[in-house]
């Protein structure tokens, strides 16, 4: 495994944890699969439980921008991507 | 025809005809002048005792009339449990004098006086009984509900609130009646049994069972017998309804109360006994409100009892001006009731229901009415039943679904399992309503935690969506364990929150005896018997209720030669209960 995948597998462990899915392994999750709407089917509470998540754990402030937001928790693999650009944790 | 009513308060002192049969089981009747001496006997008891309120308890409805007649006549107040459960009696009994029971149950509290309600009496013939009329403005009984919002409450009615009522069901539904017997599978002891097969019978002078039936055969049975109305709640009219037995019985009407009686239901009952089931809608606080038949199913509205004044506030919430309502703020003579429903009115002053108003939730500043999406889902071919509720997850509450599958959606559960036949679901809904509003959570049940009225305790439903740290546990929590090698001896607590007190007992739980020896079994297994079957469990004996928070032990001793162990469980110095394991041979 490589080190950058790190990033992948804890935030779909930050997934499951923080949003209570019942019925899905963090493993399941397609890293490249959508989020929202189709794939997990999340929604934009979701969405704002996950950024107060993602804050506390690295640090990275999710402002409101939702063209931006949608970009950036479009799959697993956005996600991370921000998170190894704005860590400060 | 419609039949010359005796008011209630006259039923006694100058009623019917002492020869008449007032109700009847299989093979036996009772009569009106054996009726008046068992009220008279009790009647004189009770004055006798003294108190003025008495705890009234029978699953018989004669009895159960003849304890309402007696303590009235004896100018006290009749508290009816809405259970015969022990947590549930002793609860009711703490602010009552006396009880008036005729199950086998003693109060804890030896203060209070008890009397057996089912006590022979001869039947003197022309001896005066010394009936008085009853003030109709008196105190006549408290109902005790156990509301789909989880507590009991005592509703207080006088004997006018139902004295008139039986008046105006006499108006709206004696002609269909006529000179039928009242038969019923709900119990006596809620408003609407209380009502339609005690009260009313009792005024009209027609005969009423006074058992409740259970088995849909015994009840095509007894309706075969004679031209007989059955009085019924939706859950067992559905029933009956699948498995046809109402076919062919004869029966008048059918009167069902306490939830929507199902559509298919409806329109088979229409079409088995050729005629709709008569739908009555009211609550404990304001008695029958309306009615309806739906002999072709659809969302008929309902029609208002005479005498009852119906209305919409300005959040469009039912609101109940009656005679017949005994909660609520005193309007011109009639109580004024808001109900909890919201409600749309037809033009002819009929309405129809537009779900609870507690049943509107707010989800990320969107409103949901739970009903609305319960009716899309219920359309969906794969779901039978459906409830939903609203539970608080982080932020935000989230709608959790309970489902009941039909076959070709076990189908999918197999295929898919519980999260993707979720997340299908959900996206079937998705067209019809905001995404932040679709269930997040799925629970897929044989049966949704109904009640025997057919209501939904929102403490069941809630328990099947409760997380790991709040479920409910299963054992007692041990504070003290000590061991020999033929003897154990553990100090419990029963946890206040019990999964086995989920849905039961409304509200006033006791563990079960099954439960007890289930704890039994696993205490034991710590002496060693590790891999023995428990062959049998003998001598059962159930002395005293073991109750949520109480602290007890269990004691175990082991007869090694004859492969028993003997226990018991103790509160302090009192026994709750005892019996034997008889255990299976040493694994070699």
């Amino acid at each position: 495994m490589q080190m950058s995948d790190t990033i992948e597998i804890d935030l779909k462990s930050l997934i499951v944890d923080a949003l209570a899915l019942e019925d899905i392994e963090p493993a399941e999750i397609e890293t490249d699969a959508p989020l929202f709407v189709e794939g997990l089917g999340l929604d934009s509470i979701d969405a704002l439980e996950l950024a107060v998540v993602l804050e506390e754990s690295y640090g990275v402030k999710i402002e409101d921008d939702p063209d931006r937001n949608q970009v950036i928790f479009a799959s697993v693999r956005n996600l991370a991507d921000f998170v190894r650009e704005h860590r400060v944790k | 025809m419609q039949r010359q009513l005796v008011r209630l308060g006259s039923l006694l002192a100058n009623g019917h005809d002492d020869r008449a049969v007032v109700a009847f089981d299989a093979d036996t009747v009772v009569r009106w002048s054996e009726f008046g001496a068992r009220v008279a006997a009790l009647r004189d008891q009770i004055r006798a005792t003294g108190g003025s309120r008495w705890l009234v308890f029978s699953e018989d409805a004669l009895s159960l009339a003849v304890g309402l007649f007696a303590v009235a006549h004896a100018g006290g107040v009749a508290v009816l449990p809405p259970n015969g459960g022990r947590g549930t009696l002793e609860r009711l009994s703490e602010t009552a004098d006396g009880c008036l029971i005729d199950i086998d149950w003693q109060p804890a509290d030896n203060r209070l006086q008890h009397l057996d309600l089912a006590v022979p009496v001869e039947v003197a013939e022309d001896l005066p009984l010394g009936f008085s009329e009853l003030d109709r403005d008196a105190p006549f009984v408290e109902f005790y509900t156990s509301g789909s919002s989880g507590d009991n409450k005592g509703v207080a009615k006088r004997l006018r609130h139902l004295d008139d009522e039986v008046v105006v069901l006499e108006r709206v539904f004696g002609a269909a009646v006529g000179d039928a017997r009242v038969v019923a599978t709900v119990a006596p002891h809620h408003i609407y049994g209380s009502l339609f097969r005690v009260l009313w019978p009792l005024a009209a002078g027609r005969e009423f069972a006074t058992r409740t039936l259970l088995h849909g055969e015994e009840v095509a049975a007894r309706l075969r017998e004679r031209t007989s109305v059955l009085v019924s709640s939706p859950v067992q009219v559905k029933m009956m309804v699948e498995t046809e037995v109402l076919r062919g019985t004869g029966v008048g009407a059918v009167f069902t109360s306490g939830a929507p009686l199902d559509e298919q239901a409806a329109v088979g009952l229409a079409e088995q006994v050729g005629e709709a089931a008569f739908e009555v809608f009211g609550s404990t606080e304001t008695g029958g409100v309306a009615w309806r038949q739906r002999p072709a199913g659809g969302d008929v509205p309902w029609r208002p009892f005479p005498n009852v004044d119906v209305s919409a506030d300005a959040a469009g919430t039912l609101v109940v001006r009656s005679p017949f309502a005994s909660v609520g703020e005193p309007d011109g003579g009639l109580t004024r009731f808001v109900m909890g429903d919201r409600v749309e009115f037809a033009t002819d002053g009929s309405f129809r229901l537009r779900g609870r108003v507690d049943r509107t939730v707010k989800i990320g500043a969107k409103r949901l009415s739970l009903p609305d999406m319960e009716a899309e889902l219920a359309r969906l071919p794969t779901v039978e039943d459906v409830a939903l509720i609203a539970v608080r997850r982080g932020a935000e509450q989230r709608v959790c679904a309970a489902v009941v599958l039909a076959p070709v959606g076990q189908h999918f559960l197999s295929e898919l399992g519980r999260g993707d036949l979720g997340r299908e679901l959900a996206a079937k809904l998705s067209p019809f309503f905001d995404r932040v509003l679709l269930p997040k959570t799925w629970r897929f049940v044989d049966s949704l935690p109904r009640n025997a009225q057919g209501k939904l305790p929102a403490a069941a439903l809630h328990a099947l969506f409760s997380t790991d740290e709040d479920r409910p546990l299963v054992d007692p929590i041990v504070e003290e364990e000590s061991l020999s090698e033929t003897s154990l001896r553990l100090r419990c607590v029963v946890p206040d929150r019990l999964a086995y007190f989920e849905g039961h007992f409304d509200g006033a739980p006791v563990v079960a005896g099954v439960v007890q020896v289930r704890w039994v079994v696993a205490a034991v297994a710590r002496l060693g018997f590790v891999g023995r079957a428990i062959r049998s469990v003998e001598a059962l004996k159930f002395k005293e209720p073991l109750l949520p928070g109480n602290r007890f032990e269990i004691f175990a001793e082991v007869d090694e030669a004859r492969g028993r162990v003997r226990f018991r469980l103790m509160r302090g110095s009192v026994e709750l209960s005892s019996g034997r394991l008889n255990v299976g041979e040493a694994p070699e």
